[in-house]
């Protein structure tokens, strides 16, 4: 196993601080309005590890779990897999998964619901309804990304992972979008200056390749100030990006070789590969939404554990209550 | 030596190193030929290998600096046959020259490009090529995994078109056949499980397990789309009710890009403690590469499967066919 040095100046090792960072966004949001749950919609429902995670945040206090989905399915997944489900939980049957998306959309333009999260749904299915002009949610000046952020085992600090499993192939602009939505989410959980690493397979620019070209371009971009001084460099292979150790080896210099917290992949493909290997055989834990609207999507993967998932509501409830916090300030 | 058809799978890297001692003491010590062996990695790997009786190293390249380089890192050049190639070029084709003549099983790659080795291996003149593309295959020991997990293209081939795949897939059945797996379970990866629009990738996986399922690929279980975690974990197929013998029990995951194979092998490598062995496929002879970054153990089963994968070539028929006319198909099988 490879080894990695403590860092003292990350402020994040672990998720569990992540919780409490969501706990404080709770107690700074009760400050000026009466204090509440974050009334997470979830559609459709009948997912039982899902529902263990819902009733995992239930528990310890900060959800609010709202059911859409088909009813008669949601009591026989509660029932196979035994989810503590209680008579607070909200149920709302609506067969279809599209109409059962719609309908939670809906609810969160309605203000009758607070953050939406993924059921069993293909993720492209989900957004199509998400981005959709008239039941959607989406403001065409925005761009979502997916985000993941991760706990591996021996390593020394959270580790953000951008796009898993939203954009498919991400043009150059896409993927500036992507970029800064990562470095956002960094900013809102307290980490004012991540270091940004665009993953390739090797570190040399061959011109041949198209993405050792753009990320070349990214990392210029930022040295030009494009990301208002956060550090973007790439391209990277995965090895430089994390172990301080290969990138001495291998003489490479720069801020970012080495120690970076946010590593950004070039398509869905690699993201996805290497999000569930950490997952899978790596036994990391995760928290997986989706960014760059108004609040966060909870975007769990489709075989996702109930701590993950818990995990990602968390994440979400955590940005819901530091958002409305924020505003009463203005 | 028993015919490699009969021998046991290898499940762990070292597997790999033991097979190639046993083949070592059966059939004599394996011959490597290291084209530009003036390198400090090399020349440590070829050691290591020399002394574990894994392989028998044949240096071509610049005497002089081979001379100097042992001294530093402390072994002695005369336990190595040395062929005086100052040029990267020349030392490629005298390499290429005892290799074709059978006196090598393995190359290894020294200080010279790849694709300089490359170019004057799979020339007509040596009769070595045997697919038209070569790929990169990395055969992982993963802690946690119960087999030994292959990764392939993370290396050579940047986006694999349709032919190219094929050839991929055709390595690393070769690959694994060499290493007593005769059926290899392979997982196409593309994210998602099912064919989707949005997915391009999704519709050439889906074309290619068609392939195999109707024998146009022989010994093989071919499965695609998958996703990695489905590829891997049993439990994860088990949860979405997939029923296929490869899910949860792949032996090769085929990547859509150079990006992802390379990153996926890197992310277990360097988060989950996998030891990594690496072979470039798609040649009568296999090529070994070893970097920088590799530890002792990289090194030694990197070249063991050299050895392994060199030693079962010799003995199998390589005319692995892929193709559409099933006529050949049925004569091979």
């Amino acid at each position: 196993m490879k080894s990695f040095p403590k860092d003292k100046e990350h402020r994040y090792t672990s998720l569990s601080q992540l919780h409490q960072w969501t706990h404080q966004q709770f107690l700074r949001r009760a400050q000026t309005k009466p204090d509440r749950r974050c009334r997470v919609v979830i559609a459709p429902a009948q997912d039982g590890p899902f529902l263990h995670g819902m009733a995992e945040g239930y528990a310890r206090g900060f959800v609010e779990p709202i059911l859409v989905g088909n009813e008669r399915q949601i009591h026989r997944v509660v029932d196979e897999s035994q989810v503590p489900l209680t008579s607070d939980w909200e149920i709302i049957h609506e067969p279809e998964p599209i109409s059962a998306v719609i309908r939670a959309a809906s609810l969160i333009k309605e203000g009758e619901a607070d953050v939406l999260m993924r059921g069993r749904i293909l993720v492209y299915d989900l957004f199509k309804v998400l981005f959709h002009p008239e039941h959607g949610l989406r403001d065409r000046r925005q761009y979502w990304s997916q985000v993941g952020i991760l706990q591996i085992p021996n390593f020394p600090r959270l580790l953000i992972i951008s796009d898993c499993g939203l954009n498919v192939t991400p043009d150059l602009h896409q993927k500036v979008r992507i970029i800064e939505n990562a470095i956002s989410l960094a900013a809102a959980l307290g980490i004012s200056k991540p270091k940004v690493a665009l993953l390739a397979a090797v570190e040399a620019v061959y011109l041949k390749m198209p993405v050792l070209v753009e990320e070349s371009i990214l990392a210029h971009f930022s040295e030009r100030g494009g990301f208002k001084g956060v550090v973007v460099d790439g391209p990277l292979s995965l090895d430089l990006a994390i172990s301080p150790e290969a990138a001495e080896k291998k003489k490479m210099t720069g801020e970012v070789a080495g120690k970076a917290d946010i590593l950004i992949v070039n398509n869905i493909y690699v993201g996805n590969s290497l999000y569930k290997s950490l997952v899978t055989l790596g036994r990391a834990e995760s928290a997986s939404v989706a960014v760059g609207g108004d609040l966060p999507v909870v975007l769990p993967s489709r075989s996702e554990s109930p701590q993950n998932v818990l995990h990602s509501l968390a994440l979400a409830a955590g940005l819901w209550a530091k958002r409305e916090a924020g505003n009463e300030k203005d | 030596m028993e015919h490699i058809n009969n021998l046991p799978a290898l499940r762990s890297a070292q597997d790999i190193i033991d097979r190639a001692k046993a083949i070592g003491k059966s059939q004599g010590t394996k011959r490597v030929v290291i084209a530009a062996a003036q390198d400090e990695d090399v020349l440590e790997a070829a050691h290591l290998a020399q002394r574990e009786g894994i392989a028998e190293g044949v240096l071509v390249g610049d005497r002089k600096r081979i001379q100097g380089l042992c001294k530093t890192i402390n072994i002695d050049p005369k336990a190595f046959q040395i062929e005086d190639v100052s040029d990267e070029t020349e030392a490629a084709i005298r390499s290429a020259e005892i290799a074709a003549a059978g006196e090598a099983c393995a190359i290894m790659k020294g200080f010279l490009p790849t694709s300089t080795l490359l170019k004057v291996l799979l020339s007509k003149k040596y009769r070595l090529k045997r697919v038209e593309t070569v790929s990169h295959v990395a055969v992982l020991s993963v802690p946690g995994y119960h087999k030994l997990l292959g990764i392939t293209d993370g290396g050579i081939v940047v986006r694999p078109n349709f032919e190219e795949k094929l050839a991929i897939i055709s390595n690393a059945v070769m690959t694994y056949r060499a290493m007593g797996i005769l059926i290899p379970k392979i997982a196409l990866l593309a994210t998602v499980d099912m064919v989707r629009e949005e997915l391009p990738e999704t519709l050439e996986c889906a074309t290619i397990s068609r392939m195999a399922e109707e024998g146009q690929i022989p010994h093989v279980q071919i499965e695609g789309p998958v996703s990695f975690d489905t590829a891997v974990d049993r439990r994860v197929a088990e949860v979405m009710r997939f029923d296929s013998p490869v899910m949860g029990d792949a032996d090769v995951v085929v990547a859509s890009s150079i990006e992802e194979g390379n990153i996926l092998a890197k992310s277990l490598v360097n988060f989950v403690g996998a030891i990594f062995s690496g072979v470039i496929a798609g040649a009568k002879v296999p090529i070994c590469l070893v970097s920088r970054a590799d530890t002792v153990m990289n090194k030694m089963s990197s070249i063991a499967l050299g050895i392994v994968c060199g030693a079962a070539w010799e003995q199998m028929d390589l005319s692995y066919p892929i193709s559409t006319n099933t006529y050949r198909q049925k004569a091979w099988l």
